[in-house]
Order: C-alpha cells, then sequence, then structure tokens
C-alpha cells in the first residue's frame, strides 16, 4: 500500500525536517555562493544543545529547542566572522569556502563525538500516540508538522515584508547595487547566519527525538538536504519547500515499494542520490530554479 | 563646494588607473567626465562611491571625508551611484526594486510588530511617491513585472527611477543613456536637469553631444589624470582635448 495514510503523515514529517536544513543551506548559498558542508553539523550541535538541556540539565525539551536555535545560529556567525569573513575579505574563490565549510565541519563533528561519545542517545520526554486516518501520529509529529509549517510562513513573511529579509534578496541577487542602495551586507549576512544556522539546531532537535541522537545526525541527512536543494532549483527557497516534501514521500514511498518487493529497506537513501542523478540529468536546473540561478 | 577629490592615486599591479586626481564640484551642478576608454573614469566613481579604497589622497563630501567609508555607509549620506552596465535586482518586481532604494522604507522586523500603523502608512506614502516616479518614466504600467523581464532600455529607466527613489544629494552616473536611442536619452537628460534643483549629479557619459547641452562643466581624464577642466564650450575648443578625444 504505498499511498496509505502512515506513508503520508511520515512523509510529511520527514519532509518538514529537510525543509528546514535546505532553507538554510538555500539562504547561505545564495547570498554567499557557495555551498556550505559545514551545515551537516549545524544540525547535530543543535541536536546536542539541546541535549545538554533536556537531559544533562533535566529541562523540558521545548527550552532545548529554544536554546539549540540559538546557540546553533550563534555558532553559524561565530564561524562567519572566524572564517568566512576573512576569507571573502581576502577574495578567496568558492571552492576555498566550501573546503573550509568542511573542514570546519569535521572539526565540530569530532568535538561533539569527543564529548559525547560515539553512542546512540535519546531525548527525555512523554510522547503520545493518535490514531489519525487509519495511521497513527505522534505528539512529536503533530508539533514538527505544525512548527515547521509556521517556521515556513515566518520566513516567507521576513522575505517579502521585511528590510531584513528584502536586504537578503537584494544581496542574492546584486551584491554590489545592494551595497549602492546603503544595505549593510556584512550586517545583513549576520542575520543569514543566524536563521540559517538556527534552523538547522531546529531540525537537529526534530531530528534527533523523531530518531536518535548520534554524532552522524546531520551528516545523514546532507544528502537528501543537498538533493532538495538541487531538486528545488539551486538558491529557490520556495523550489526547497516544494523539493522537501517531494522527497520525504519519495523516500516513504520508495521504502514500502522495496518492503513491498522484500528488498532491504537500507536502500533508502539511495533514492535521494537516484532522485540528485535524475535531476541533474533530466532537469538541472531544478522545479523552480532559472538556467541562471544553476 | 559639495565634493572634493584630492590628489586621489590607485593602481592595480604595475597599472596606474588614477594618477593624483583632483576634483572640486560646485552643489546644483551636472558635471561631466569624458576620456578615452580605459583613462580611469570608471574607477574615479568606484574610488568616491567606496567601492575601491584609494592609496593615496583624500575624498570630501559636504566637508566631511569619506575616504575610507564603505560604500554602504557612503550611499546612506546621499551619495547615490549607478553602474556601466546597468543593474536592477533582477528577481525582484519593479516596484520592490524602487521601494528597497527609498531611504525611507524601513521596515524593520522591530518596527513591523511595534508600530505597524506608522509602518504601514510610510510604505503606502513610499509606494505612490515610487508610482509617480515610474509614471513620469513611461514604465507606471511595469510595476508588478519583474526587473528581469524588461527590455535593456527599461532597465536603464528603472535604475534612473531607484536613483529618484533615493533622493540623493549626489549622482554618479556611469554612462546613464548608453545604447538608448537619442530621443529617450535626451529624455533623461531633461530629467536630470529637472533634478538639479536639488542634487548634484557627476555623469561620465560619451554622447558629446548631450554633454554639451546639459553640463555646467566637464573633466577631461586621459591615462589617469585630468587634462582638461572647463565649460563645455571651452572644452570643445581645448586642442588637447580634441586631439586625445573629440578625434579633431
Amino acid at each position: 500500500m504505498p499511498f496509505s495514510s502512515q506513508i503520508i503523515i511520515n512523509s510529511m514529517v520527514t519532509g518538514s525536517i529537510y525543509v528546514l536544513i535546505a532553507i538554510g543551506l538555500t539562504m547561505i548559498y545564495k547570498v554567499l555562493k557557495f555551498a556550505n558542508f559545514m551545515h551537516a553539523e549545524l544540525v547535530t550541535f543543535g541536536a546536542y544543545m539541546a541535549y545538554i538541556i533536556n537531559v544533562s540539565l533535566g529541562m523540558d525539551l521545548v527550552y532545548g529547542l529554544i536554546i539549540a536555535f540559538l546557540l546553533t545560529g550563534i555558532l553559524g556567525i561565530i564561524t562567519d566572522r572566524l572564517v568566512f569573513k576573512k576569507l571573502r575579505s581576502k577574495g578567496s574563490d568558492v571552492i576555498s569556502m566550501m573546503i573550509a565549510s568542511i573542514g570546519i565541519g569535521l572539526l565540530v563533528r569530532q568535538i561533539i563525538q569527543e564529548s559525547w561519545g560515539p553512542q546512540l542517545r535519546w531525548y527525555e520526554f512523554q510522547d503520545t500516540t493518535y490514531d489519525f486516518l487509519g495511521g497513527s501520529i505522534t505528539g512529536l509529529q503533530i508539533f514538527i508538522l505544525i512548527s515547521s509549517t509556521l517556521l515556513i510562513f515566518l520566513l516567507h513573511f521576513l522575505f517579502m515584508k521585511t528590510r531584513t529579509g528584502k536586504a537578503m534578496r537584494a544581496i542574492s541577487d546584486n551584491p554590489q547595487l545592494a551595497m549602492a542602495c546603503g544595505i549593510d551586507t556584512e550586517n545583513i549576512l549576520l542575520w543569514v547566519w543566524f536563521i540559517g544556522g538556527g534552523l538547522a539546531g531546529i531540525a537537529g532537535v526534530f531530528r534527533g527525538a523523531d530518531t536518535r541522537l548520534v554524532p552522524l545526525l546531520g551528516w545523514e541527512i546532507l544528502l537528501p538536504a543537498f538533493a532538495v536543494v538541487i531538486l528545488g532549483g539551486i538558491g529557490s527557497f520556495y523550489g526547497a519547500i516544494i523539493a522537501a516534501y517531494v522527497l520525504g514521500f519519495s523516500e516513504n514511498i520508495g521504502v514500502a515499494v522495496l518492503s513491498e518487493l522484500s528488498i532491504s529497506t537500507g536502500y533508502r537513501p539511495a533514492i535521494a542520490f537516484i532522485i540528485l542523478i535524475l535531476v541533474l540529468i533530466l532537469r538541472p536546473s531544478g522545479i523552480m530554479g532559472t538556467k541562471e540561478e544553476t | 563646494m559639495i565634493l572634493r577629490v584630492k590628489d586621489i592615486k590607485k593602481s592595480f599591479g604595475g597599472l596606474i588607473a588614477l594618477d593624483g586626481v583632483s576634483l572640486d564640484i560646485k552643489k546644483n551642478t551636472i558635471v561631466g567626465l569624458i576620456g578615452p576608454n580605459g583613462s580611469g573614469k570608471t574607477t574615479l566613481i568606484n574610488v568616491i562611491s567606496g567601492f575601491i579604497q584609494p592609496e593615496s589622497g583624500s575624498i570630501e563630501f559636504k566637508g566631511m571625508d569619506i575616504s575610507s567609508m564603505k560604500p554602504h555607509q557612503i550611499a546612506r549620506l546621499g551619495i547615490c551611484r549607478t553602474f556601466q552596465l546597468t543593474r536592477v535586482f533582477r528577481h525582484m518586481t519593479v516596484l520592490e526594486c524602487m521601494l528597497l532604494a527609498s531611504k525611507t522604507h524601513d521596515t524593520g522586523i522591530l518596527k513591523l510588530f511595534l508600530n505597524p500603523g506608522e509602518v504601514s502608512k510610510k510604505q503606502n506614502a513610499d509606494i505612490e511617491r515610487a508610482r509617480n516616479i515610474l509614471e513620469a518614466l513611461d514604465i507606471g504600467h511595469l510595476g508588478n513585472e519583474y526587473a528581469s523581464s524588461l527590455s535593456g532600455g527599461q532597465q536603464k529607466l528603472l535604475s534612473f527611477g531607484m536613483v529618484q527613489m533615493t533622493q540623493p544629494g549626489f549622482v554618479l552616473f556611469d554612462e546613464p543613456v548608453a545604447g538608448i536611442n537619442p530621443t529617450l536619452a535626451n529624455k533623461i537628460f531633461e530629467k536630470i536637469e529637472l533634478e538639479k534643483k536639488s542634487t548634484t549629479f557627476l555623469v561620465i557619459e560619451h554622447n558629446i553631444d548631450i554633454l554639451m547641452n546639459f553640463c555646467d562643466e566637464i573633466y577631461v581624464m586621459n591615462k589617469g589624470k585630468i587634462t582638461a577642466f572647463g565649460t563645455p564650450q571651452e572644452i570643445q575648443c581645448n586642442k588637447s582635448v580634441i586631439d586625445v578625444y573629440l578625434g579633431g
């Protein structure tokens, strides 16, 4: 039953987590023009920050979520100021930026692994399961779906209605003209890192709560996140939103099909790879990207 | 003087782009800047607008030293610039481009929540001003179109509209009518002349007829230096200028 209500629920939850990661990746790509591999570790960092609040300090996971958003956003800003800003001022190309992001990512992951070890960990929270259209949905999953949707609308409001959001779009469109219009690009970049990083932190907490915590948490979903960004059309905010849910459904339907065919569901990660390759061959500009953006 | 440029030097590797350039520009005038390709005109505009830092020399705007300021800081002082190749925000609508250029269009996140009434009032006033400017430029009907869908000439007009929207005290125009038909070019300069009451213009332009008709003074550059200065009539009679630029 590829289209059972359970698959729809699982797909929406998966898509909601991918969308939060992909939006941050897209934001950073749009203004700085490089693929930020460190984004995976921002996801993991957020998940472990919430672990400190929730398990080590014994507080509610909601507080962990808020702290994870703030601290991951701040980590994004710190890495920009310490590394990427310096590279920008030296006129480094996007390849140098990308390699630097891989390096910082490795550093963050190793610090997390040294601090908490490689073993699996879980948050401590009460969850309730509800029947929903013949399937089941947990309280956590409802929370993930609602809060992701709210965040998408908030971001839409930010980009379309606020001067900060419009300035982000302006910088990604034409940074020199933006400066000539009086926009302080470095100040706007701080917001991009804070919001993009913060969303990755939230995604990390959601993923950790929905599955488990492990130092490779972010790395495991970096590939699907990149697949979402490419499928949506590199740099397209709305394309990434659609693509996140498309990939969420593809993965979950794919897993159901694999089960029906008695093939191991361990091939699940391959679905993102297959979609990535197909998109690159058939429509490299993605769902909403233009040729100019690819 | 509204703008004083003193002894600016700038080189790129072994190439000397600006070799001790000095300008004095009076308020509410249109000043032309001419010279052969590669003479340093665009570099000078880049230096004045903060996009390139000079190696030595100073730039004073209304008596304030701006030579080490960043582009956005200079823009906020009221110095607006355009680019040789027309630049607009291609993924924004024409109206959005205009609003972003407005200094009064402050829809900060906090203000939106704390004082939505004031923000909405200002925004409506800005939208009306933007529409009036677009109407005057004959592109009023394109307000909701994406800037990328406009023709080259329409993008030039939008770029000019964005300049007007900033209500600048000083405008640096880098070939504002290059590639535009003569009728439209004259129309743009007629508008620039009207704006002269409140704004000062430094204009790089290769169209000599337009410069002679609309400029109050002209500077001539060659090989990174100012080689002549005067009224259009004086420049037209200057033998060295004729040799270097006007081609006899």
